[in-house]
């Protein structure tokens, strides 16, 4: 297994070796690149894992930020693609929240300008694959059979063709369809054959009667799609005679503004016309949160891959000390050693950047599967199957890495400079004194750095949602922190001492006092560790304060003892709404109290996507404990049987909205006003959540149909077998899910912790890099103390002892780390829950620190850094006696 | 106390071929002070790495107080290093992380932890090499020849049979290099320690009861000192 290892990393490390060699020789022609080549070169041979693992850590950073960014806009454009395919041709869309009668396309037709204008329903229906699995289809019903359809959309249909010229027996039944190619061939269907639909009416057949190509419509939705006749789609969903839009087609010689206005005067208030593209813009807005949290990690990754560079080439700069000499006293300017060491991190970062951009690609692939499942999951349907390849960003995560590189070379290069020839080439024994350790200059700038943070923080507020002073001090947090790292490893160095260490061995006694002896590289290098673990503290912090009120809120809201959905074990993106005749024959089961039927959608509030939310108040009210923060309980009720809304705390903070204020809402029925009758802790939407009583929403929303079925079951009562009762007589017919209160609950954490896997594995990235700069570190001391162990194994250390040490030492840096980022991450964690999630969600969450969760962290981060010097601590101990003596 | 039978040392192979040692035999009596001469490339240094238990012999066969110590394994030797042979370098080669008695203890330590009676005899050794009121001295804060002492008295922590000095004046001016030499012949007088000492200055050569003369991996002489000339 050991000589596996080695050769692996024999492997890589020569491979990366020559990627170095290739980027060099391409600096050749230039003087620096030669000097480059000659000193730099043979360097990076004789410690070439370390250059590795640089390069590695360069890379990782790099491959992180590209990936993060791709899949954002895979996501996206998955997203504008389907958009483009459906509406790409259609200049204006009229909307109405939840539709609006068909009967308004005759006065929108008559508006002077329109040169086309077309109906469009669209529904989601579940199907179940061949191995089982539950996928979703989006129904689009348009009315093909018409003349200005075809001005909008290309079906690539022949037997669209041919059903428009005798549409009869296509009309016949309301379940008829025509498929995308792509998903009947997976689904081995032909024609006639049936695909059984989840609908609100249960399960269904459907009729296959042709194709559509895979090309225009047929590839919208990634190709889950079919077309029907829309007043079929009507029908089958029982919608009454509700159209979702009107597309239009604005004739050439007339104004689109001009057009829009008439629109919206001939159709009264109520109706949105605008182009379709706005849609992208709700879409984007919606998904805000998800992005910036994944940008965010990503950039943590890439500063620690930087971090890398720094302290590998901190730590060359005191390897080279004689070097540098030598070529001071034979003429070597101080700007070039300057430029060769800046050149030096510039050919890493080059190499690492490059493998990186490549790397990253790959990366997006994997991590696009799991950000659309959550995508799908917790906000849209979205189909984004492929990477949108981007040869610009690719270049601009490269530039950016290059440039970093070069950038964190300077202070080591500067360093460089500094080396005097005389006095390094002067031989001999004598023992450089300790730093003296007290306040200096770095702690002054570190204090610098929190004062700004906080000064940021208080002083700047957020543009456009986007809380740039969190940001701000963000960074100033960390770069304290990492200003204070070398009092911290002094604190834990002093503090192990007098909690008696040396009790423990003479090995891990020399351990904890070398730590200190390179107080910069031992800073560097477990300032990277910390800036990882301060991420980990931070979002684990946040997670679980977050987990903690939705959980308690869930406690709180939702008591029913069983839930029943269709399609879906959750009401959303991914389930079918049900018809409301379940309602009675339910309340009717033998052991339920009461039955609360619940229904949510997607709304668009003032240009904001927010959800709509309507429950039978009084079975709610009277059984969960809502928390108001604006009104009471009783107040609530009232208000809302009365035609108000309960506002979520984020909806309200968002639009500045309060109880004694009112509301204007675009109903089916028009714009309709209504008074705010509280403001409660609500966790649906991260944008908003708008409350309304059944009675209301079904009378002004003409949509009587249900997403979940609540049960409460008398005291005492069994829900299993009323579970059954539920599956037995509608389960298959409905493609039920009935989950009790615990499994609810559970489904909830889980999708809690599925939004936010991405972020845990950006945050591993993260540790690993970091880890790798351990190894690096602690090779490096290794390589500075070879005749100091020589002597030690000399005079009777033996190998396991040597190991040990330079274990410990590992351990001591990771323990150091580990307190740093704690701190560190507890300040990022209050900018995280106070600031910024405020600013992005409007959401206040109370704190609930996790410190089980961060004392196993820092567990695991000494455990892990002592793992890291398993390496060095290996090559330690291989040293032979007296070569080891000899070194110089 | 010491038996070398034709001991050889090669390193490398092919064109690289170096042989160090050609064969050679050795006897040296208990309480001997041996110095060990000969110019660059003789041997010598290979020659204390071998009795030293640093390096094994290619050939031949090593017996420190009739312990074959060709015969032991890595853990072994390191043992038989920390608890029966005290190494003096010539750049003293103190640990600066610890103050001067706890490098004195250092081979202690590594055994297990110090006792009280451990710490009054390293103080006792810090006095009889001239330090007494150097204890707690950090290694940066010691001279040269002082840092010699403290490596004298860690080779005598664990009362060895046996102090191996490599060029141990070498790095020393020439007082502090006479005072270091005396501090050596009395201790192997007081203890009846053997001593072997590798040099190249005749003068500190002149410190032994005997002279080993190396030259190109064999030796060359071998006399009591008295009979050099």
């Amino acid at each position: 297994m050991s000589a596996v290892l080695r050769a692996l990393g024999a492997a890589f490390s020569t491979a990366i070796l020559s990627l170095v060699h290739l980027a060099a020789w391409l600096l050749a022609p230039w003087r620096m690149g030669r000097l480059l080549r000659t000193v730099s070169l043979p360097r990076f041979h004789e410690h070439r894992l370390r250059t590795a693992l640089t390069v590695l850590g360069i890379a990782l950073g790099v491959a992180v930020l590209i990936a993060v960014v791709l899949v954002n806009r895979s996501v996206m454009r998955g997203f504008t693609e389907t958009l483009e395919d459906v509406s790409g041709r259609v200049d204006l869309e009229v909307t109405a929240s939840r539709g609006f009668e068909e009967d308004r396309l005759d006065l929108v037709r008559g508006v002077a300008g329109v040169a086309g204008a077309t109906p469009v329903v669209q529904e989601t229906a579940v199907y179940r694959r061949p191995d089982g699995q539950t996928e979703r289809l989006v129904l689009l019903g348009v009315d093909f059979l018409g003349e200005d359809d075809e001005r909008f959309r290309t079906y690539g249909s022949n037997e669209m063709k041919t059903i428009k010229e005798d549409p009869i027996a296509f009309l016949n039944a309301p379940t008829n369809l025509v498929l995308a190619r792509s998903l009947a061939e997976r689904m081995g269907l032909g024609l006639k054959d049936k695909l059984t639909l989840t609908t609100p009416s249960g399960q269904t057949p459907f009729e296959v009667w042709g194709f559509i190509d895979d090309d225009g419509v047929g590839r919208a939705f990634g190709g889950n799609v079919a077309v029907m006749y829309y007043q079929a789609l009507q029908v089958a969903f029982d919608r009454g005679t509700r159209i979702d839009r009107i597309d239009l087609d604005v004739a050439e010689s007339a104004s689109l503004d001009a057009v829009r206005a008439a629109v919206l005067s001939a159709l009264g208030p109520g109706f949105t016309v605008e182009r379709p593209a706005r849609r992208t813009g709700h879409v984007s807005q919606m998904l805000s949160g998800l992005r910036l949290a994944l940008t965010m990690g990503s950039l943590v990754a890439l500063i620690v891959g930087l971090f890398l560079i720094y302290n590998t080439l901190s730590i060359s700069v005191v390897q080279r000390r004689r070097e540098l000499g030598i070529l001071r006293a034979l003429g070597t300017t101080r700007r070039q050693v300057l430029a060769l060491f800046v050149l030096e991190g510039a050919l890493l970062g080059f190499v690492g950047s490059a493998l990186g951009a490549l790397l990253g690609l790959q990366l997006a692939r994997v991590m696009l599967r799991t950000v659309t499942a959550t995508v799908n999951e917790l906000y849209l349907q979205v189909a984004a199957t492929e990477v949108d390849v981007d040869a610009g960003l690719l270049l601009v995560g490269f530039v950016l890495g290059v440039v970093g590189a070069t950038a964190s070379a300077w202070v080591p290069a500067r360093e460089a400079t500094r080396v005097s020839p005389v006095e390094t080439l002067r031989t001999g024994y004598a023992v450089a004194p300790p730093r003296r350790a007290g306040l200096g200059r770095l702690d002054l700038y570190g204090a610098l750095s929190l004062a700004i943070g906080v000064g940021a923080v208080y002083g700047l507020p957020p543009v456009d949602e986007l809380p740039i002073g969190a940001f701000i001090a963000a960074v100033a947090i960390v770069l304290a922190v990492a200003f204070w790292v070398p009092q911290v490893i002094r604190g834990v160095v002093a503090t192990l001492r007098r909690c008696g260490i040396e009790r423990l061995g003479v090995e891990v006694r020399m351990a904890n006092d070398n730590v200190p002896r390179d107080l910069t590289r031992a800073s560097v290098t477990s300032g990277a560790l910390m800036v990882a673990v301060a991420m980990s503290v931070a979002f684990a912090g946040f997670l679980e304060s977050f987990r903690e009120s939705a959980l308690r809120w869930v406690d709180r809201t939702v008591p029913a003892d069983l839930f029943i959905t269709s399609s879906n074990e959750f009401s959303g993106t991914q389930s079918v709404p049900m018809t409301d005749t379940l309602g009675e024959p339910l309340a009717a089961l033998e052991g339920v109290e009461a039955v609360e039927r619940v229904r949510l959608h997607d709304f668009v509030y003032a240009e904001t996507p927010v959800k709509l939310l309507s429950t039978e108040m009084k079975v709610f009210a009277n059984r969960a404990s809502l928390t108001f923060l604006e009104g009471d309980v009783e107040q609530g009720l009232r208000g809302t049987e009365a035609g108000g809304v309960l506002l979520s705390e984020n909806f309200a903070r968002r639009f500045d909205l309060h109880v004694g204020t009112s509301i204007e809402l675009s109903t089916p029925r028009g714009s309709l006003t209504y008074p705010v009758a509280g403001v409660v802790v609500d966790y649906t939407s991260d944008v908003g959540t708008l409350i309304l009583d059944r009675a209301t929403y079904v009378r002004d929303w003409e949509d009587a149909r249900v997403d979940t079925y609540k049960l409460y079951l008398t005291p005492g009562t069994d829900p299993e077998p009323v579970r059954a009762k539920v599956m037995g007589a509608w389960g298959e017919k409905f493609d039920l899910f009935v989950l009790t209160n615990a499994e609810f609950k559970r489904e909830i954490e889980a999708i809690l912790d599925q939004s936010f896997a991405v972020m845990r594995a950006l945050e591993l990235v993260a540790l690993l890099i970091a880890v790798m700069g351990v190894v690096n570190a602690v090779l490096a001391s290794v390589l500075d103390r070879v005749r100091e162990i020589g002597v030690l194994r000399a005079v009777g250390m033996l190998r396991r002892q040597v190991r040990r040490m330079v274990m410990v030492e590992a351990g001591i840096l990771g323990l150091s780390s580990a307190i740093a980022g704690l701190v560190a991450g507890l300040g990022l964690a209050w900018l995280l829950i106070d600031h910024i999630f405020v600013a992005q969600s409007a959401w206040h969450i109370p704190w609930a620190l996790p410190w089980g969760t961060f004392a196993r962290l820092c567990v695991t981060v000494v455990v892990v850094a002592i793992f890291a010097g398993w390496y060095p601590a290996r090559e330690a101990a291989a040293l032979e006696v007296g070569d080891a003596l000899e070194y110089e | 106390m010491i038996s070398l039978q034709n001991v050889r040392k090669v390193y490398g192979e092919g064109e690289t071929r170096v042989e160090a040692l050609k064969g050679i035999d050795l006897e040296i009596a208990r309480g001997q002070f041996v110095s060990i001469m000969g110019p660059s490339g003789s041997g010598k240094s290979t020659l204390l790495n071998l009795v030293s238990a640093l390096d094994v012999p290619t050939a031949g066969r090593i017996c420190i107080d009739g312990e074959d110590i060709g015969r032991l394994d890595d853990d072994a030797l390191t043992l038989f290093r920390r608890r029966r042979i005290g190494l003096v370098f010539q750049f003293f080669n103190l640990m600066p992380t610890l103050d001067a008695v706890d490098n004195v203890l250092l081979p202690v330590l590594l055994e297990r932890r110090a006792e009280r009676a451990d710490r009054v005899r390293a103080a006792g050794l810090l006095e009889a090499v001239g330090l007494a009121g150097r204890a707690a001295h950090k290694v940066h804060q010691l001279s040269g020849g002082e840092m010699q002492r403290v490596a004298i008295a860690r080779a005598l922590v664990l009362n060895p049979r046996l102090i191996l000095a490599d060029e141990p004046t070498g790095n020393l001016d020439s007082a502090t290099g006479s005072a270091i030499l005396d501090l050596l012949k009395r201790t192997a007088r007081d203890h009846g320690t053997t001593v072997v000492m590798v040099t190249h200055d005749r003068n500190a050569a002149q410190a032994g009861d005997r002279l080993v003369r190396l030259r190109d991996g064999l030796i060359e002489g071998d006399d009591p000192v008295s009979e050099v000339p």
